[in-house]
């Protein structure tokens, strides 16, 4: 009946309901080249943490909103709405078949150091007060050690490998990172192993007393053995993290608006289910790499770093229950709380960390995923973020099975079993809250494929059991020009549901564009699908999709 | 859908070298794809989704913004040039042990009602950790510009754990010019207001010994000269009141103190320096002996503090009490030496020192909470009055100031405003924090 309705809308000349975007025919781009010639190694772009926060709280922040930016969409995705692969991205869960062992493997490429000791320790780590080794192990190969907090053992490794390979499952670039052990006698001091804690020390000798004593600092187990992250140092020229808003002008490869990025504004929901908080620019680095095939080729590749902070770590070893619910400088909470006198319970304040050894204050009782914040405001494309990139980043995540993510934690190696049940448990129950927040806020249909001349398509809501309403799928089409050509009501018949045929535009393209309205108790929404005919092979096919 | 084929079309001088499969992407894959922004298949034009109304309106916040981003920009300068140049780090490791790190902290202080309003700017050096036992010395120094000229001078130094870890020994010096005070006369009542210049020298040495528990035993002895003058401006203070010690003074004093300090941090998410808990009550006596003329007296007093902790955040209730008397007559305690209620300390809403005689009594009820990690909020009711004798103290014409405040973060920056039931207003911005023990002493 609404298609029906729909339809005479359009046929009595009411306002155009067809918005303008219009598509190729043609595949939709699934790789981007980003991986063309850079000749001159682009400049390293320094982080400056005061700047940088002042920036994001108070000056560019202001500076910003007197720009009056329009809501926009995010760029660099292609028909699909999907982010396409190139040196930012790599869709990996969902696109292809990751098995559990590749999964717990993650971004390695080579057996963890542990397997090749001794270790030769040649410096220490330079900047941040936490201790720090640079290591070479036995096959040469060059890792940064890093440690739990004093008081908080397993936390920021276990938090670290979970995370990195989680996101790396997702598709962004992480180090090599792996959880390993070892004794003091695995280490041997290089001649010139040099202590510099901080950019503008001069370099001094690393003695056998110091690094004893540096060791004294950190956790060490009953058996009397360390437990560490090793990291492995990334292939090519670090330049930096890359800029929150604009591009890097000495990359002509990076020729869309950070702000603008689909994977940096995705990032936040990703960021959210994981309670990755410490998002700053320090925290990315772009990287000058040779290409592995093409020689005398280089490009810059963007990382992502540091996820020892996630799954609530930041909150208990900062003592601090507010990391993921208000920024560090949060004028509206803090305006909340003067007002109130602080009589009115945060959601925060419920937050509890007595969770088995090696877990922070994770959890999802109190997890929202369009509140969430992390401890800066400062990284823009977190703000210019919209339901659209959400979306697509929830129907990413949704993707891991209970099997996956367990297999994931068990790469933490916590002592306490429990550790592992309980963080797999917990990473379902956020992702669940996740996907039943914004499949509730874009129509949650997906998967769009020609079969038998309909169109054919996945119900998230109700493949993921978010809703158990009785659903229909109101469908009407138009040619190109955005006149009517038929309508039709579709049943739900479980998750996956196919329209009748479709009634296809003119010419020989047969330029369709198919409306499919949700309609169900909870929720009415509607999607755009563009279908053409491939002039090649006479089958029509999707594409492009349009989410109003 | 099927990849594009690789090795097609290779963009710029990116040349096949090898066909080995590489797990890694590499840019023979990636060579014929389109390029970054032309992804979207769209073929209808793509807006950036401006209006009109945005295009003036930002073009009437042109201006605006550029004066925006002018004022700002010696703020930004200035952390960028801290950053730059990692100011923090380079004044550390200056010894040769390398343990001795240095710091330097900005110091601002204003103050504003009463027709007093002067701010003072300046900076302190400190060194931590100096001979490898924890001892402490710092450097200080102050200036307010202008009409109500100021200037500060300190050097302090504790000896940490010097002398063990139950016994520590503080030294303080300072000199201090104080261009316009004020003196309103004695007693409770609202006297006319006297302006004073004073120059004030004082060394001060303070022992802290931890009997039991925590109950410290403080002795400490000071050597203090002031001296006193007319205002740069305004009426003569001669023309209205001479007070006792009007021509100046020298004194010793040495005072013995028992402290109490069980206040702790209570929550296990609560900042470790956020104090939720506990008591506090220290009782002291001390003799005061003027070097030049006058005769002696002694002081003594009582300062408690009762912290409840109410909640999550932390939330803090704060009952605090402060009474001092001394015994001599006003007409042998010089007026700067008697008790007084007023100011940031005791007895806020007032001005500071705006009540003056043998006795002084005070309570305050403070609600503490958070509005972020590092900032939080109180709001305060003091009540009290000073007296001419212990056997006058009642209930009567008590003042009461009331108001409320944020403290920033560990070095407990507060900015109070206050009013009385007397009328007026104050803004003040001090370091001091109520019933810091360490700020009373100083003041001898």
């Amino acid at each position: 009946m609404r298609a029906l309705t729909l339809l005479l809308v359009a046929a009595c000349g009411g306002a155009p309901r067809i918005p303008s975007p219009r598509f190729a025919n043609a595949p939709p781009v699934e790789i981007v080249n980003d991986r063309r010639d850079v000749a001159h190694r682009p400049g390293e772009r320094v982080f400056f943490q005061d700047v940088y926060n002042y920036d994001g709280l108070v000056q560019r922040r202001f500076t910003r909103e007197l720009e009056l930016h329009p809501p926009t969409r995010a760029r660099g995705v292609n028909a699909l709405d999907e982010a396409p692969d190139s040196t930012w991205f790599t869709n990996r869960i969902g696109v292809r078949d990751l098995s559990t062992d590749e999964l717990a493997r993650g971004p390695n490429t080579l057996d963890s150091p542990e397997q090749h000791k001794p270790w030769t320790v040649t410096s220490t780590k330079t900047g941040g007060a936490e201790v720090g080794f640079m290591i070479t192990d036995a096959r040469g190969e060059k890792y940064l050690l890093k440690f739990d907090t004093r008081g908080f053992p397993e936390q920021e490794t276990g938090a670290h490998v979970i995370t990195e390979k989680l996101l790396w499952a997702v598709g962004y670039n992480v180090t090599e990172d792996s959880v390993v052990r070892f004794r003091s006698e695995d280490l041997v001091l290089a001649k010139n192993a040099y202590v510099r804690d901080s950019e503008v020390d001069d370099k001094r000798p690393l003695t056998a007393e110091e690094l004893a004593h540096r060791l004294s600092r950190i956790e060490r187990s009953s058996d009397g053995s360390y437990r560490a992250l090793a990291s492995r140092m990334l292939p090519g020229v670090p330049l930096g993290g890359h800029p929150a808003e604009g591009v890097r002008d000495d990359d002509p490869n990076d020729r869309i608006p950070h702000e603008l990025r689909r994977e940096l504004r995705g990032l936040y929901t990703f960021a959210a289910w994981l309670d990755h908080g410490d998002i700053q620019e320090s925290n990315f680095l772009d990287m000058y790499a040779t290409d592995p095939v093409v020689e005398n080729c280089h490009y810059v590749e963007h990382y992502l770093l540091d996820f020892g902070k996630s799954l609530g770590v930041f909150a208990t070893t900062g003592k601090d229950p507010r990391r993921g619910y208000d920024y560090w400088f949060d004028p509206t909470a803090i305006a909340g709380a003067l007002v109130t006198f602080g009589l009115v319970e945060r959601s925060w304040e419920d937050r509890h960390h007595d969770h088995p050894r090696g877990v922070g204050a994770y959890d999802a009782a109190s997890f929202d995923p369009d509140e969430w914040r992390p401890t800066s405001a400062a990284y823009v494309p977190f703000t210019t973020r919209d339901r659209y990139d959400a979306f697509w980043a929830t129907k990413i995540l949704m993707r891991f099975t209970r099997e996956q993510l367990h297999a994931v934690v068990q790469t933490a190696q916590y002592s306490d079993p429990r550790a592992t049940e309980y963080l797999t448990d917990t990473l379902v129950a956020r992702q669940r809250a996740t996907g039943a927040y914004w499949f509730a806020r874009v129509n949650p249909l997906d998967g769009f494929r020609i079969e038998h001349g309909a169109v054919c398509f996945d119900d998230l809501a109700l493949r993921y059991g978010f809703t158990a309403a009785a659903t229909t799928y109101a469908v009407a089409s138009f040619d190109f020009a955005g006149r009517p050509l038929g309508a039709s009501t579709a049943p739900a018949s479980g998750a996956r549901t196919c329209t009748q045929a479709l009634p296809l535009g003119p010419g020989p393209d047969a330029y369709t564009i198919v409306e499919i309205a949700t309609q169900r108790a909870d929720y009415a929404g509607r999607t755009l699908v563009h279908v053409a005919r491939d002039r090649s092979s006479g089958e029509v096919r999707v594409i492009g999709i349009w989410r109003p | 859908m099927p990849r594009v084929p690789a090795l097609a079309l290779l963009a710029l001088t990116c040349a096949v070298a090898s066909a080995e499969p590489a797990r890694e992407p590499s840019a023979a894959e990636f060579a014929n794809a389109p390029l970054p922004g032309q992804e979207s298949g769209r073929i209808d034009p793509v807006g950036d989704g401006d209006s009109t109304a945005r295009e003036i309106g930002r073009a009437a916040l042109l201006v605006p913004r550029w004066t925006f981003e002018l004022v700002l920009t010696p703020a930004r300068t200035g952390l960028w040039l801290y950053d730059r140049y990692e100011l923090d780090q380079r004044a550390g490791d200056a010894t040769a042990a390398g343990t001795m790190r240095l710091g330097f902290s900005p110091s601002l202080s204003f103050e504003s009602g009463y027709g007093i309003t002067g701010g003072t700017a300046g900076g302190r050096l400190d060194a931590h950790n100096l001979f490898g036992a924890h001892e402490e010395a710092s450097l200080e120094a102050a200036a307010g510009a202008g009409y109500y000229f100021r200037q500060l001078y300190a050097v302090t130094a504790t000896s940490g754990h010097r002398f063990g870890d139950r016994f520590t020994l503080a030294l303080d010096t300072g000199y201090e010019v104080r261009a316009r005070d004020a003196f309103y006369g004695l007693g409770n009542g609202a006297g006319e207001v006297t302006r004073y210049s004073q120059h004030r020298a004082r060394a001060g040495l303070t022992g802290d010994l931890a009997v039991w528990s925590d109950l410290h035993v403080r002795p400490s002895v000071a050597l203090a000269q002031q001296s006193f003058g007319d205002p740069a401006e305004g009426a003569s203070a001669e023309d209205l009141y001479m007070p006792v010690g009007w021509m100046g003074t020298q004194s010793a004093y040495g005072e013995l103190a028992l402290r109490w300090d069980s206040r702790r941090g209570g929550g296990e998410w609560d900042p470790h320096w956020k104090l939720t808990n506990g008591t506090l009550a220290t009782a002291y006596a001390g003799r005061y002996h003027q070097l030049d003329a006058g005769g002696d007296f002694w002081r003594y007093g009582l300062d408690a503090e009762q912290l409840v902790r109410l909640g999550m955040g932390p939330r803090v209730l704060a009952a605090q009490f402060h009474g001092e008397a001394v015994t001599g007559s006003t007409d042998e305690v010089p007026f700067t030496e008697l008790p007084s209620l007023g100011g940031p300390l005791y007895l806020r809403g007032y001005a500071p020192d705006r009540f003056r005689d043998r006795v002084a009594l005070v309570g305050a009820l403070e609600y503490r909470w958070d509005l972020a990690r590092w900032l939080g909020a109180h709001v305060f009711v003091d009540a009290g009055r000073v007296y001419d004798s212990l056997g006058s103290v009642g209930v009567d014409h008590l003042r009461a100031g009331y108001g409320g405040g944020i403290e920033i973060g560990r070095a407990t920056t507060l900015l109070d405003i206050a009013s009385s039931i007397d009328g007026g207003f104050v803004v003040a911005l001090t370091l001091d924090p109520i019933h810091d023990l360490e700020a009373r002493e100083r003041r001898r």
